[in-house]
């Protein structure tokens, strides 16, 4: 007499199949094609060979602000992609919420911050942020050559929206560079990121 | 991050030119609003005492959906801090958290308070002090609803320094804070960081939120198991467990845990002080309660039957004993897999869901009713079956001892006999095989008395020989099973509308009407047409959705009318929210757990709790009542009979504060229920 449907649902349940592993480090990168803020599709595997970072961005978070009014994420990204490193920041932010920036509004934004990553990357459906777990604004993520996720988490381990306590932390990102430079195991191969939330599709 | 988890210390003047100041002329609070939210340095007391710990709070009143955050602010965001400097002498605590809120932001989740908040910490005085003591603050807070917003702001806060203790405006939100306030768990823990992270907590919590201190482990959003004292939670995948210190929000409170790392945590601990039941004791206990079960008034009109077939089949009685168990016993194990089966799809449900389904109750009364029109002598079974089939009926009265068995389950599980209520829930912590072992030793028990006088029937031989007496008592039986047809209406009238219990009715006519023509005529052309036509009409009376729009997991509707009577006012709807606040403030709260199809319930309530001299006795004693009415399924309301350890109704609680609640037998009487509150 009880619902036919609750206990087809209750047997289906039963069986239903885990999910995928979440991204871990040392795991593949996710391949992904994104539009960047030009108009131009940009594949993730078309730089293998090459270091890759991957930014989570968002202009409006005062987060993220706290690192490009400061000049940190300007100075980190210039120095590394004159070193061949490939740098791609991804907004996932969804279209029509207020933080939403599309590609022309994207390109005025990073020029007046005058910012140097390779890519400003669109992710609408939040689809790309979703599979690497992007929780946060910044939330960096640093591929190797092979195509394998050797760093993520956040930038620095001052968890704050002041711009004064960046010369007293410890930035993640170039530690990690440091260490894969020198050749040695990244110490701190994941952090906790911080920032304001992604803001995702609900 | 241990500099989140310090006040730093910047700028609190205990200002000794206050002192030369008049100590009334106290400034007026100064509050600080920001669109998103208003904030103020406020005070538990409206002095301070030198010498002691004073409390004080930073006070945040969020625009509708905007949030602060916690000291692990989830998947984004940053906690809140206030940062305080003292002069020598004056001692600040670090902010003493209450306990957040999970906060879905689209697949991310926050830990954050959202509409007004107070965040306590202490402010110890020196005992020299005198006069007026400025205060003041620097508070910095990122408040979020779609986008993140940092502020901060420069409270300020006067207060005369005396020996008066004299509440000020904001007690309330100071006792809703210390309500949340965790304390330190009065039972062990353990953590074992497996695959998945494994907390050992107690059974009966009930609803169950962790926080973790530690940001760097735990998936946030992750859907949060709580199984018998097994808390599951999810890792996030490059994370690096450290500990599991943290706060438990539970039903029974909210805890700090600090658990101890093992390897892998043991068997479940099946329960804890007062629920403790050894395996053996609950299958005792369920036992008894079986026994008792046939007594009830539920299962009266069926035990009435049995007694007449008893002295029908004077044949084989022994084989016919065990068949009438081997019915009980399977269908209350039968019964209580699909209830097992449904828990584990998260299905929130207890023992006596069956009848919260109006369809389960409609085939109940038909049934009852053929029955009462059975022994009224109306109809024999072998007017409508093919002679071969009504012959093999005849030659196999094992079959109609099955079925005795499974109508005395259906009629049986809605009362919950005394013994039982502590039974089941037990039964519920516990592995399936295990819970099903219980069940069926319940089954055992209501099955006995009938097989007892079936293996020894020198008992039955005191009974009256067969004659015409027979027939007479069969008569007068059919009575007590009309009156159970008219208190499933009415349960089917509580759980849907007054339309279906007119149209459950004429379904009864409907039948009625068809064994009395068939019984005239035996035409099988006149019979087949009767019959389809009932059948029909029953089709056209099924309740459905649309006749029940309430009746299944419609949490939003389930305030509507009560499961008797008219409540008397002095009762009000049970609400878990109201109930903790209440309790919080200090007062004495009864819940009367019920449904209308637990007859036992009904008793209680028309003998002892809506007695004069009970609800004077409840004024008397400032006793707030609350009714929680299971009469239709109520996710909020299992969880709470879950919490209390047990899965039926009723259940009588009696929350008190400070106190563990303390749980009344299902029998009441006016003397119990005295005793209980003597103390207040």
């Amino acid at each position: 007499m009880l619902k036919p449907l609750t206990l087809l649902l209750a047997v289906l349940s039963l069986t239903a199949m885990p999910r995928a592993h979440a991204l871990s480090v040392g795991a593949n990168a996710p391949d992904f094609v994104l539009t960047d803020s030009h108009g131009k599709a940009v594949k993730l595997s078309d730089f293998k060979g090459k270091q890759v970072v991957l930014e989570w961005f968002n202009p409006n978070c005062p987060f993220v602000r706290k690192h490009y009014n400061s000049k940190n994420m300007q100075g980190l990204q210039s120095t590394y992609t004159k070193n061949g490193v490939v740098w791609l920041s991804i907004s996932s932010t969804v279209p029509g919420h207020e933080d939403f920036y599309d590609g022309k509004a994207l390109n005025a934004k990073t020029s007046e911050w005058n910012a140097a990553a390779n890519h400003y990357l669109l992710d609408p459906d939040g689809k790309v942020g979703r599979n690497y777990e992007a929780k946060t604004t910044p939330h960096l993520f640093i591929i190797n050559e092979a195509g394998q996720v050797v760093y993520m988490g956040g930038i620095d381990d001052k968890r704050s929206s002041n711009p004064a306590d960046i010369p007293n932390s410890k930035n993640f990102v170039k530690a990690a560079f440091d260490d894969l430079k020198a050749g040695r195991a990244i110490a701190s191969a994941s952090t906790t990121p911080y920032g304001c939330s992604v803001k995702y599709t609900k | 991050m241990s500099w989140r988890h310090l006040l730093r210390v910047i700028c609190l003047f205990a200002s000794l030119a206050g002192a030369l100041t008049q100590a009334q002329a106290t400034a007026p609070p100064l509050t600080v609003t920001t669109p998103h939210l208003t904030a103020e340095l406020v005070s538990l007391h409206t002095s301070l005492h030198a010498g002691s710990s004073n409390t004080l709070g930073l006070r945040l009143k969020h625009q509708p959906h905007w949030h602060t955050y916690w000291r692990n602010p989830g998947d984004a965001g940053q906690a809140t801090e206030i940062k305080l400097s003292s002069p020598k002498g004056y001692v600040i605590s670090d902010i003493i958290w209450p306990a957040p809120k999970r906060i879905p932001v689209g697949p991310l989740m926050s830990f954050a308070y959202e509409n007004e908040v107070v965040l306590p910490f202490t402010l110890t005085v020196p005992a020299h002090a005198s006069g007026t003591i400025d205060l003041e603050a620097k508070a910095a807070w990122l408040v979020c609803k779609d986008i993140c917003v940092p502020e901060e702001a420069t409270l300020t806060l006067s207060l005369p320094v005396n020996t008066q203790r004299i509440s000020g405006p904001y007690l309330t939100l100071f006792n809703e804070a210390a309500a949340r306030t965790p304390k330190a768990a009065d039972f062990p823990t353990q953590v074992a960081n497996e695959s998945t992270v494994h907390i050992r907590l107690k059974p009966g919590l009930g609803d169950v939120s962790y926080f973790p201190y530690s940001e760097s482990w735990m998936e946030p959003a992750a859907k949060q198991e709580f199984r018998g004292d097994r808390l599951s939670l999810k890792k996030i995948a490059s994370g690096k467990f450290d500990h599991a210190d943290g706060v438990v929000v539970s039903d029974a409170g909210v805890f700090e845990i600090k658990p101890q790392l093992v390897t892998t945590l043991g068997p479940q601990t099946p329960a804890a002080e007062k629920f403790d039941l050894g395996f053996v004791s609950a299958l005792l206990l369920a036992f008894l309660g079986g026994m008792v079960l046939n007594l009830m008034p539920c299962v009266f009109p069926v035990l009435s039957i049995k007694i007449l077939s008893l002295v029908q089949h004077q044949n084989n009685l022994k084989i016919h004993g065990l068949i009438y168990t081997l019915g009980v016993v399977l269908s209350f194990v039968g019964l209580a897999g699909l209830m097992l089966i449904l828990r584990a799809t998260g299905e929130q449900i207890g023992w006596g869901f069956q009848l919260q389904n109006p369809e389960v109750v409609f085939v109940l009364s038909l049934l009852f009713f053929l029955i009462a029109l059975n022994l009224f002598g109306l109809f024999e079974l072998g007017n409508f079956l093919p002679s071969s089939l009504a012959n093999a009926e005849h030659a196999h009265p094992a079959l109609d001892a099955f079925f005795t068995g499974v109508l005395a389950v259906l009629a049986a599980s809605p009362c919950t006999a005394p013994f039982m209520g502590a039974a089941l829930g037990y039964a519920l912590s516990l592995s399936a095989p295990a819970a099903l072992l219980i069940f069926a030793s319940l089954g055992l028990g209501l099955a006995f008395p009938y097989l007892l006088l079936c293996y020894y029937p020198a008992l039955l031989k005191r009974l009256p020989k067969p004659g015409a007496w027979m027939n007479t008592l069969k008569q007068a039986l059919a009575v007590p099973m009309l009156i159970t047809v008219v208190w499933l209406l009415w349960v089917i009238g509580l759980q849907t509308s007054h339309e279906q219990v007119a149209k459950v009715l004429l379904t009864l006519i409907a039948v009625f009407a068809t064994l009395f023509f068939v019984h005239q005529r035996s035409g099988l052309k006149t019979k087949i047409l009767l019959l389809l036509a009932s059948a029909a009409t029953m089709l056209w009376a099924w309740p459905t959705a649309s006749t029940a729009p309430t009746a299944l997991t419609s949490p939003t509707s389930l305030t509507s009318p009560s499961s008797s009577t008219p409540n008397s006012s002095a009762w009000q709807n049970f609400d878990p929210q109201r109930l903790a606040k209440e309790v919080a403030e200090g007062k004495t709260v009864f819940v009367d757990f019920t449904a209308a199809w637990c007859v036992s319930c009904q008793v209680n309530k028309q003998t002892v709790l809506n007695a004069v001299s009970t609800q004077q006795l409840f004024v008397d004693k400032k006793v707030l009542l609350m009714r929680a009415d299971w009469t239709r399924r109520d996710p909020v309301i299992s969880k709470a009979i879950e919490s209390l350890g047990r899965n039926g109704v009723p259940v009588y609680a009696l929350y008190r504060p400070g106190q563990p609640v303390a749980l009344l037998p299902e029998v009441l009487t006016f003397g119990i229920l005295e005793n209980a509150l003597k103390d207040l």
